[in-house]
């Protein structure tokens, strides 16, 4: 495996030599590309961070009116939708133009580099799990970045409280028009029923019976006897079973399942069917085991029973009654829709402050947060020598210098026969006296240039025999 | 052929005594007197003495195979070092040479400064001044003994550059300078020429001095000689002083670092 690499060491030595032997550019080139890196980064502006926190819940305002139907998605709050609708041109041009009035005098192009420019700047966080969302502008002036962060929330609030309110208002006119149209129906609907009982009045009867769930008789024994007979409570039950239905469906309309009142009403409703079954119970035995006074003198002459209703008249009068069944209650819904709706838009006022919380308004910060000039010189330092090394290199390449007695040998084909190492006291010149000496000397002053005193091989060579 | 050099041996002897017992005062009053030619000095830097003797050894043994194989119409014992630009070692390392092929018991060495651009070897030797080889070229009244100075040390010869001429390379191209260096060669003592001569490429005279030597040591500075210069100083080499190939020219690679060296361990002593 060594004896593979040592052509790769031998190269990498020549190489190496090959810079060596330039050196000085070498680090001239480093210090000169190091110097401009250096003057370039300090140069450069400090950045602030400036950053607000605002809250946006997840639910869309028309969760109350669009229950029950896909009309958004659940990523309403989410940063990507904030950001998106944020970061629209229609929202940043407008930033543009409050920060510069005469930014779109200056043409298209400037103006999309603007905001452009605009758009580097920010950027968004988000609390994982949560529905607040930080708004972080980056600028070199940090009351600019400030009044940024504070323009940039603003214009979202309003563009979505406008849009929700827009939304809700659209929704609300629907409604009160679908409430209309119902309210026609059921009316028509009650209408129908009369005329049907008025045109059958065995159909009224039948009515009457069913309603009084088989007590006929007793309501038509004299007054004496009606008064002795235990009362029908059924329906005050059955009318609390329907006033709790119809607060639930109001409160679903405003609220989810989880809600407190919600549940609570949910709970009573449960109580109050309980209630109800138990009471229709003991009052189907009452009435079962019921024995009037007047029996006991003998049984009055019997009523005759209402003939049962021909197939027909039964099933068109089932008909209608399912009909206004499903009115009242679709009437119901939509009623309760609409309150939802006027509720959400009571919400959505003028300043949105329902729904969109600025939870951190924007300050003026005080510590830049970049740019990170150590590490940026340090980069520096590193590509400005690896540019000296690259100049170096380059510089003896072209010169085409030996480096070693195999190129020496390779190039001329000639024979090396021996090295010469060079040493630092190869130089034998005498050194230049300083500037100062050299200008006494020059006008006749001063002292001589010293002798140079170099060892010689005289003493170590003539003591060899 | 009279004898040129019959000082060599008594000079050496008188230079040895300069080298361990003289003074500055001392050399002035030969001077003064007239006694004795003015002494090079030879001074080099104080380096790693052991490496960078072994060093030199090993280019003085690879230089003496050479000699003992001679077989060559030209005499391996005078030994030219030039190279391809200038600043690149080649008077370091003709002092060097010089100093290592003194540790030869039976050798000389006659050190010539032939470098018309700069002459440093007279100036290290401090002898700048001195009648030297382009006044014996020019002069034909002047002898050989008049252009050579004893050293410092003991062995080592110099030949000062001389006064500069504006016809330098005519000059060390003529018969003269061939003769000169048979003078030097002749007699009884091996004696080693080398000539310490300006770069090819900034030098005429270079090529004119190589037309004399035996051996041509290359000198290449690592990071600093580049191919094309060598790849050209080589190229006027080999067109205008003979053939180059490897029994003549050899190249010595400078200012290396020490892991190149072939000494790897070494220790001052």
């Amino acid at each position: 495996m060594a004896s593979m690499l040592d052509p790769l060491f031998a190269l990498i030595k020549e190489e190496s030599r090959r810079i060596w032997c330039y050196r000085w550019l070498v680090a001239a080139t480093t210090l000169v590309l190091w110097g401009g890196a250096a003057t370039y980064v300090l140069s450069l502006p400090s950045v602030y961070d400036a950053w607000g926190q605002i809250y946006v819940n997840g639910q869309t305002p028309l969760a109350a009116t669009a229950e029950g139907m896909s009309l958004v998605g659940g990523g309403y709050g989410s940063p990507y939708v904030v950001q998106k609708t944020l970061l629209n041109d229609d929202n940043l041009a407008k930033v543009v133009l409050r920060m510069d009035p005469t930014a779109a005098s200056k043409g298209k192009a400037a103006f999309e580099v603007e905001m452009n420019r605009l758009r580097r700047k920010i950027h968004f966080a988000r609390d994982p799990g949560e529905d607040f969302v930080e708004l972080h502008v980056t600028d070199t002036d940090p009351a600019r970045a400030r009044d940024l962060v504070r323009l940039l929330l603003n214009q979202f609030i309003t563009r979505n409280v406008d849009r929700a309110q827009a939304d809700l208002g659209r929704a609300g006119q629907f409604l009160d028009g679908q409430v209309a149209a119902y309210d026609a129906m059921v009316a028509a609907s009650q209408v129908k029923i009369a005329e049907f009982r008025r045109t059958h009045p065995a159909v009224a009867a039948l009515s009457a019976t069913a309603v009084d769930n088989g007590l006929a008789a007793p309501r038509s024994a004299p007054a004496t006897v009606a008064q002795a007979a235990p009362a029908p409570r059924s329906f005050a039950a059955a009318r609390r079973v329907s006033e709790l239905e119809s607060q639930l469906a109001v409160l679903r309309s405003a609220y989810t399942e989880q809600y407190p009142d919600v549940i609570a009403t949910r709970r009573q409703l449960a109580q109050a069917l309980i209630a109800r079954d138990l009471e229709e119970k003991a009052a189907l035995t009452a009435a079962a085991t019921y024995r009037p006074p007047v029996l006991l003198g003998g049984y009055p002459p019997r009523r005759a029973m209402p003939a049962p209703l021909p197939p027909a008249v039964a099933s068109e009068w089932n008909n209608l009654q399912r009909n206004d069944e499903v009115l009242r209650s679709t009437y119901q819904q939509l009623l309760g829709k609409r309150v939802a709706t006027h509720m959400s838009q009571a919400v959505y006022g003028a300043d949105g402050a329902g729904k969109y919380q600025v939870t951190r308004e924007p300050t003026v910060p005080t510590v830049p947060i970049g740019p990170n000039r150590a590490l940026y010189l340090a980069l520096a330092g590193l590509l400005a020598v690896g540019g000296g090394l690259g100049v170096g290199w380059l510089r003896a390449a072209t010169q085409s210098i030996f480096v070693s007695t195999r190129e020496l040998e390779q190039a001329v084909q000639l024979p090396v026969i021996g090295t010469l190492s060079w040493e630092p006291a190869w130089n034998t010149r005498p050194p230049r006296p300083p500037r100062l000496a050299r200008v006494r000397g020059r006008i006749g002053g001063g002292t001589p240039n010293p002798p140079v005193i170099l060892k010689s091989y005289r003493t170590t060579w003539d003591s060899q025999p | 052929m009279p004898q040129l050099l019959p000082s060599l041996a008594a000079t050496d002897s008188r230079a040895v005594t300069a080298n361990n017992r003289a003074t500055p005062l001392v050399q002035k009053l030969w001077t003064r007197a007239g006694e004795l030619k003015r002494v090079g000095v030879v001074r080099t830097p104080r380096f790693d003495e052991s490496r960078t003797r072994e060093e030199f050894r090993v280019l003085k043994r690879h230089m003496m195979a050479r000699m003992e194989a001679d077989a060559g119409p030209y005499d391996p014992r005078t030994i030219l070092i030039t190279s391809a630009s200038p600043q690149e070692g080649k008077t370091t390392m003709a002092l060097g040479l010089a100093l290592s092929f003194m540790f030869e018991h039976d050798r000389r060495v006659v050190l010539i400064d032939a470098d018309t651009g700069s002459s440093e070897l007279s100036t290290r030797m401090k002898l700048g001044d001195q009648l030297g080889l382009l006044d014996y070229l020019d002069d034909e009244a002047l002898e050989v003994s008049d252009i050579l100075y004893p050293t410092s040390v003991r062995g080592v010869y110099a030949v000062p550059l001389g006064r500069p001429r504006i016809t330098a390379p005519e000059l060390m191209a003529s018969q003269r300078m061939r003769r000169l260096l048979e003078t030097l060669h002749d007699g009884t003592e091996e004696r080693i020429v080398i000539m310490d001569s300006g770069s090819v490429l900034s030098c005429s005279a270079t090529v004119s001095l190589a037309k004399h030597a035996g051996q041509i040591l290359f000198v290449a500075a690592m990071g600093q000689s580049k191919r094309a210069e060598v790849d050209e100083g080589l190229g006027i080499l080999h067109r205008q002083a003979g053939p180059i190939d490897e029994t003549r020219v050899a190249l010595v690679f400078n200012k290396t670092d020490r892991s190149q060296s072939p000494v790897r361990y070494s220790r001052r002593h």
